[in-house]
């Protein structure tokens, strides 16, 4: 071993960012998911519980099916805080790696999803606010809309109506924006990181979620009379 | 639809974003890999990615296409005090030439690990090691030799 150097050997040093608290520390009991049936699609939250269970019990196939559950959501709760794909997908891999590191922590498999969530959400902040990384996800999706070919099955909303909502969206403030991306994907999300990530009381997340529903209606409307 | 309202704006907006801004077609084969090649039996700690740019020779980079143009990417990773930088070339095989920096020197060899193949590289007194040719394709890097035992999240090369 050479002379020390520099930060890196310091082996007492204390980590920047403490690792996440068990969900028991992080939710109140009405964050707490339950067996009533959530958006998106309400059936991914209980598969999601299960597969989590069956990793731990030691099938590591389950922990694949896992990942293709939760990613499309997790992907769009990352990209609400306006990171670019690069960022946002080492966001998403550095969520798993934390979970399959600390899956210990997770007491009740049921509450995975919200554990996958939650911890997604904190480091997209947390890299949005490091430094000016946000670029403008308009310019970045409208460059990889070309090569996009594929759309959700079941799918209702036309390609039209789409860009019609998208434009709607983009005509509202940032936190408007933000909020209504992650409820539209975690309709019970933890309401105190919201709070504290949009500077606002958590009694206000209610009525605003109301008013830029409102104001996207609105958007909308003038839209059809252009 | 436990929203607290039944709005339908809601289901619309859902499909708004997954059809304008769905994940990348490769997230799951990326996110799968790095679990594949993890390394539970050690305490280490992740470096955040940084900044992840690409040249192509006259033209911008189109997001991990590692196929055809020789082109140089930098890549930097962090963690508190200890950066990662990384500067990828392309080599007139096909393969990949890595010169690396960790700042500040510490460590005494850095691991890349592949899909099914790792490779090791001696870290020098001054924080330098290299990669003379690798294939093209998915690594992770891990920093050995160092008190504290540092990794990274997959990335293309």
């Amino acid at each position: 071993m050479r002379a020390v150097i520099g930060g890196c050997l310091r082996a007492s040093q204390t980590v920047h960012q403490p690792p996440p608290k068990p969900m028991s520390d992080m939710m109140t009991a009405a964050d707490q998911p339950d067996d009533e049936e959530r958006s998106p699609d309400g059936d991914v939250w209980r598969p999601a519980g299960i597969r989590f269970a069956q990793f731990r019990a030691g099938d590591r196939s389950a922990l694949d099916d896992l990942v293709r559950l939760l990613n499309p959501v997790l992907w769009q709760v990352v990209r609400a805080y306006g990171l670019d794909s690069t960022h946002a997908e080492d966001v998403v891999q550095q969520t798993w790696l934390t979970l399959v590191r600390r899956q210990a922590a997770i007491r009740d498999p049921q509450a995975v999803s919200s554990w996958v969530i939650i911890t997604a959400r904190r480091e997209a902040w947390r890299v949005a606010n490091r430094d000016n990384l946000v670029t403008p996800v308009e310019d970045e999706v409208l460059e990889r809309r070309a090569a996009v070919g594929k759309s959700a099955e079941a799918q209702v909303l036309s390609r039209d109506a789409a860009q019609e909502m998208w434009q709607a969206v983009a005509t509202l403030g940032e936190r408007c924006r933000r909020l209504l991306r992650v409820i539209a994907f975690d309709d019970r999300p933890d309401y105190h990181g919201l709070a504290e990530e949009l500077a606002m009381p958590i009694g206000s997340i209610g009525p605003t979620r109301g008013r830029c529903l409102a104001k996207l209606r609105a958007a909308l409307n003038d839209g059809d009379r252009q | 639809m436990a929203h607290g309202d039944d709005d339908p704006l809601w289901q619309d907006l859902r499909e708004m974003w997954q059809t304008l801004d769905p994940p990348p077609d490769d997230l799951n084969a990326k996110v799968l890999a790095a679990i594949a090649v993890e390394d539970l039996d050690r305490e280490y700690e992740l470096l955040h990615l940084v900044e992840s740019s690409a040249e192509l020779a006259g033209t911008r980079a189109a997001g991990s296409d590692t196929s055809g143009l020789v082109r140089a990417m930098t890549i930097e990773f962090s963690h508190d005090e200890i950066s990662v930088l990384l500067r990828v070339g392309g080599l007139d095989d096909g393969r990949r030439r890595i010169d690396g920096w960790i700042a500040p020197a510490c460590g005494t060899a850095v691991v890349m690990r592949g899909d099914n193949r790792s490779w090791r590289a001696a870290i020098d007194e001054s924080g330098r090691f290299e990669f003379g040719s690798l294939p093209p394709g998915r690594v992770r890097l891990w920093l050995e030799g160092a008190e504290r035992s540092f990794t990274t999240t997959m990335f293309e090369i």
